[in-house]
């Protein structure tokens, strides 16, 4: 009797897993049902949003029922690329039709590495959109990806603990370098965060010179008392009582002080940011690229930009979530102005962005996250102990000149040129980043004794 | 021909292939396709990575610190819970069950949302700050209070100790049962002192369980990632290989990292059980009496209430913090949370897909820990009874998954299941289950094939042999004999194996990429990590629910087996 009991135990396993374990093809195309599979690192309230006005649109357009598969591979942009590089390591198709969203960094490394299909949005998409604005490439000169929103950067902080430390709020990048915010910020870890590495490049890039740009950051670097694995782990820790500053990117900042004002207050420097792009984009031998490319060229049409940029609730705007996001079409502020749209400002006529050397960035990216990664992340411990003498000295100026020398293969523009091509070699990559740690680490000691 | 081979074939011999050949297909195969860049330069076989390793000074001193990490997990673990197992096993007292049951709760809690809590505990500007601040011991005007989540290495192994000492826990209290008194009572006859007899016969007669438990704990502090992450130490190596992994761009050295961690893992592993592993041999028996179980005084009890609390109140802090999240308003800088709400509990329960997730990790735990059983009972069958040739090389493959971390497991799935590539059907294009169950029983069976070597080096096999002479089948005598002589050893890991798969990170995060095939820690995952303003009390909300449906599923687990589960917990 137990002996069937058991036996009826195992067959009920294998049944299930007979029936549930193994998978079908994603079926397609079958009396107009279309399976959409996307890849990205937005919220569910994005996804719902989008996979909702997109089934009613392409049923109305198309007429198909499309279903939408998310695909989440558990972390940001730097865990979609590498999934993405793993799967077609081995094959031709990733099996997933499109990335949306993500630092363009992403999108600029899977595009040189041949792995997107060129979009076909509409003209009226790229008559919209500018290719450059602020320095920033908004889409790739290719036309591979395309930005759908824009993103600035700034800092999150606690402003009742900041008084009872008797610190003055920050308004400037500069103000996070001062003694006095020591060992109260938290930034997140540029390798693994594409709106840190952004912002890192804007601290840089407002300095007059890449020495100055780089003391800069460094200052800003040694006053962090922790690296965090993504930008929102970051932006969290003011009201976890963590840290009294956190950098990241304007959304994740503005609706955490939207939520207690009282208490948290954020700042994208004034003239201290660029707008970058969020972009989309179709990704080599898609599943299915006819309803990949109708998705992509829905999320860049206005009703797709209404979906970001307006209340809930709006007839062109979103069901149920506030998205809260800057959308990156003109025409979308020249219909909405700026009294019906949720956000009051329009980037295109701020003025108060700040100009960015794009070229400078698209090379400095790369070398800048190695570069904070051996400096700061690396020897975490010993750069806040070897800050915690300069503050002791009263910021002694030749410990501090110590403290922010270069190495000497990248101390000139030019040679940030070449050692980004000496980055793509992952050998070279790897001897690079060790022999960087190195010399910081004997620069702090130097300090420290 | 092969019919005849096959009604020649030793059953056993047969098991040991197939289980051979599951973990060379589905551990071996997605090592190698994940870290074999670490044994290639510029496209040929080459030992260039190991050798950057090896000359590069940080790496070396992030080595030597998990070892002693471990270390001195294992020997704090070790310390309190033997007392702990001692007390529970050999005393009665009053209100023993409910607290012996508690001591289990590290084992439900969720993850992600207990690391938070932890967080809003000890950040600098945290709860025990504030609660200091109250009290006059500090002033956070006049200078900046102490940050002990960043005192590093010994906040990591208390908080360690606190996570993992239930594994220890179960493994000695098991251990314990399987003693037989006589020898105890013997010993004491002969005029031995208390001391001298714990030293001299009930720890070499506890070595396998130490073992069994000790193994586990240190590998697994050894390559842990989740405490030290969570408190910002990083001066560890598998803190390295997790930062590492991160980044896109993943270096040769990374892997050959991974692999040291693999070989050294295995040193230990075999150190150890040269040390402690080794069975007392014929003298050690199965307790052909139970112990009486002496009765506590009240001087007694009150100790027992205060040692046993004391472990509980520490451990159970990370809970009260997720209970506390999830029915918060809002929670900031404040001891205890500005207002309360329900709504977002209610939230939860009325949304169909955490009911789903919660289904989803029953049927992957489920499915895995009877797998795990099956497998891990087998091998460590084969290595005590049968002594069959290769029975410790198995042993040893069927520990090693606990020295990889599960990134790199998951990654090679990913290569194993890439479209037209063998194992496309079970990849997480198509439908991951059945690769969620086989990863989560590879993960876990070290749970299983240490506990069960433990119990099976503690009972005599003569038993067996004497129901076999009695003209009973080999079948028989298991099932008659042994089974119920290891009921404790079975009971206690299939609790780890059941309750660790529950709280399965790493694969899933990977390989379940749609929602309706997330498990509970996913859906937590997603909602602790989305930019919400009140992702925090949703995920908190899904880690109650986790808890809820874990304690839940024990406590089913303590009714279902009565008695049976007494033999862990013999009072």
């Amino acid at each position: 009797m137990r002996r069937m009991r058991w036996a009826a135990g195992f067959l009920c396993a294998a049944v299930y897993l007979g029936l549930f374990g193994c998978g079908k093809k994603p079926a397609g195309g079958e009396s107009g049902k279309v399976v959409l599979s996307v890849i990205t690192p937005h919220n569910e309230n994005i996804k719902y949003e989008f996979s909702r006005a997109f089934r009613a649109y392409a049923k109305e357009r198309y007429g198909w029922d499309v279903e939408f598969q998310w695909r989440d591979v558990g972390g940001g942009s730097s865990s979609i690329l590498q999934y993405l590089r793993n799967v077609y390591a081995k094959a031709d198709s990733c099996g997933i039709d499109v990335l949306f969203g993500g630092g363009e960094y992403t999108f600029q490394y899977l595009d040189a590495e041949g792995l997107l299909e060129p979009l076909e949005a509409g003209q009226d998409v790229w008559d919209n959109i500018p290719a450059v604005f602020g320095g920033m490439e908004m889409y790739s000169p290719r036309k591979t990806w395309c930005g759908n929103v824009l993103s600035s950067f700034g800092f999150l902080y606690n402003k009742e603990l900041l008084k009872r430390l008797n610190v003055a709020e920050p308004t400037s990048w500069e103000d996070l370098g001062r003694p006095e915010y020591f060992d109260l910020v938290i930034m997140a870890d540029p390798t693994q965060s594409g709106s840190q590495a952004a912002a890192n490049e804007m601290i840089v890039q407002t300095a007059p010179s890449w020495p100055q740009g780089w003391a800069k950051l460094l200052l800003i670097l040694s006053n962090a008392k922790k690296f965090t694995d993504s930008s929102g782990t970051a932006a969290r820790a003011p009201s976890l009582g963590e840290c009294a500053v956190s950098v990241c990117i304007d959304f994740y900042g503005m609706m955490y002080a939207s939520e207690a004002p009282e208490k948290l207050g954020y700042v994208s420097p004034k003239g201290q940011t660029a707008f970058t792009p969020d972009p989309i984009a179709v990704l080599k031998n898609p599943p299915n690229r006819k309803a990949a490319q109708a998705f992509a060229a829905f999320v860049l049409s206005p009703r797709g930009q209404g979906l970001w940029g307006l209340p809930a609730g709006h007839p062109d705007g979103p069901e149920r979530y506030r998205l809260n996001r800057t959308p990156i079409r003109k025409d979308f502020y020249q219909a909405y102005g700026t009294t019906d749209a949720v956000l009051a400002a329009n980037p295109y006529e701020g003025g108060t962005e700040m100009k960015i050397d794009a070229k400078l960035r698209e090379v400095q990216y790369g070398v800048l996250a190695e570069l904070v990664y051996s400096a700061a992340i690396e020897n975490a411990s010993l750069l806040r102990e070897a800050k915690r003498r300069i503050l002791e000295r009263r910021m002694d100026p030749a410990l501090a000149a110590v403290l922010t020398r270069l190495p000497e293969n990248i101390d000139t523009v030019e040679e940030i040129y070449a050692i980004a091509e000496q980055l793509k070699d992952r050998t070279a990559a790897e001897r690079i980043r060790t022999d960087w740690t190195a010399y910081f680490r004997s620069q702090y000691q130097q300090i420290l004794q | 021909m092969w019919r005849r081979y096959l009604e020649q074939a030793d059953p056993l011999v047969a098991a040991e292939v197939l289980i051979f050949l599951f973990v060379g297909v589905f551990f071996f195969w997605p090592l190698y396709e994940a870290v074999q860049a670490g044994l290639t330069a510029e496209g040929r076989f080459s030992f260039y990575w190991l050798g950057r390793l090896f000359s590069n000074r940080i790496v070396l001193g992030q080595i030597a610190n998990s070892f002693l990490l471990a270390c001195v997990t294992t020997a704090l673990c070790l310390v309190l819970t033997m007392p702990m197992a001692i007390v529970s096993t050999r005393y009665q007292f009053r209100g023993q069950g409910i607290l012996t049951g508690l001591l289990l709760v590290p084992l439900i809690l969720p993850p992600f949302v207990g690391a938070l809590s932890i967080k809003r505990y000890l950040g600098q500007f945290g709860i025990l700050n504030l609660v200091l601040e109250r009290l006059g011991v500090l002033d956070l005007s006049s200078g900046r209070p102490p940050d002990w989540l960043g005192s590093g290495f010994w906040v990591v192994t208390v908080l360690q100790t606190l996570n993992l000492f239930p594994i220890l826990y179960l493994n000695l209290s098991a251990a314990l049962a399987n003693l037989d008194p006589a020898y105890a009572q013997a010993a004491r006859n002969l005029g031995a002192g208390k001391w001298t007899v714990f030293r001299r016969i009930t720890l070499p007669l506890l070595r396998p369980g130490i073992f069994a438990g000790g193994s586990i704990v240190f590998i697994w502090s050894f390559t842990d990632i989740g405490t030290p992450l969570m408190v910002g130490y990083e001066e560890l190596a598998s803190v390295r290989i997790f930062k590492e992994l991160a980044r896109a761009d993943v270096s040769g050295r990374m892997y050959s990292l991974v692999l040291v961690m693999l070989v050294l893992s295995v040193l230990f592993y075999v150190l150890g059980k040269v040390v402690f592993g080794r069975s007392s041999g014929a003298e050690s028996a199965k307790a052909s009496t139970a112990s009486a179980g002496q009765r506590l005084g009240f001087w007694g009890t009150l100790g027992a209430w205060v040692f046993f609390g004391g472990v509980i109140f520490a451990a159970i802090l990370p809970h009260i913090g997720v209970v506390l999240t999830a029915v918060s308003g809002q929670w900031i800088k404040t001891i205890l949370p500005e207002r309360y709400t329900l709504e977002h509990v209610l939230f939860v329960l009325r949304q169909p897909e955490p009911r789903r997730a919660v289904l989803n990790s029953l049927v992957y735990a489920g499915l895995s820990t009877t797998l795990d059983l099956a497998i891990g009972s087998a091998a460590a069958w084969m290595l005590v009874r049968r002594r069959l040739q290769g029975a410790r090389v198995l042993d040893l493959c069927l520990m090693l998954p606990l020295a990889v971390p599960g990134v790199i497991l998951a990654a090679g799935y990913i290569a194993m299941t890439a479209p037209g590539r063998l194992f496309e059907a079970i990849g997480p294009m198509r439908n991951p289950t059945m690769l969620l169950v086989i990863a989560y029983t590879i993960r876990r069976a070290p749970f299983v094939v240490r506990g069960v070597t433990a119990g099976l080096q503690q009972i005599p096999e003569t038993l067996e042999q004497a129901a076999r002479n009695l003209g009973a089948t080999p079948g028989q005598a298991i099932r008659r004999i042994t089974v119920p002589l290891i009921a404790a050893n079975l009971i206690a890991s299939g609790l780890l194996t059941f309750s660790y798969a529950m709280l399965e990170v790493s694969d899933s995060l990977v390989l379940a990429q749609l929602r309706v095939h997330y498990p509970i820690t996913k859906e937590i995952y997603t909602q602790a990590y989305s930019a919400n303003t009140d992702a925090m009390q949703i995920a908190a909300s899904l880690g109650l629910l986790g808890m809820l449906v874990l304690g839940g599923s024990l406590a089913a687990a303590a009714v279902l087996m009565g008695k049976r589960l007494g033999a862990v917990f013999r009072a």
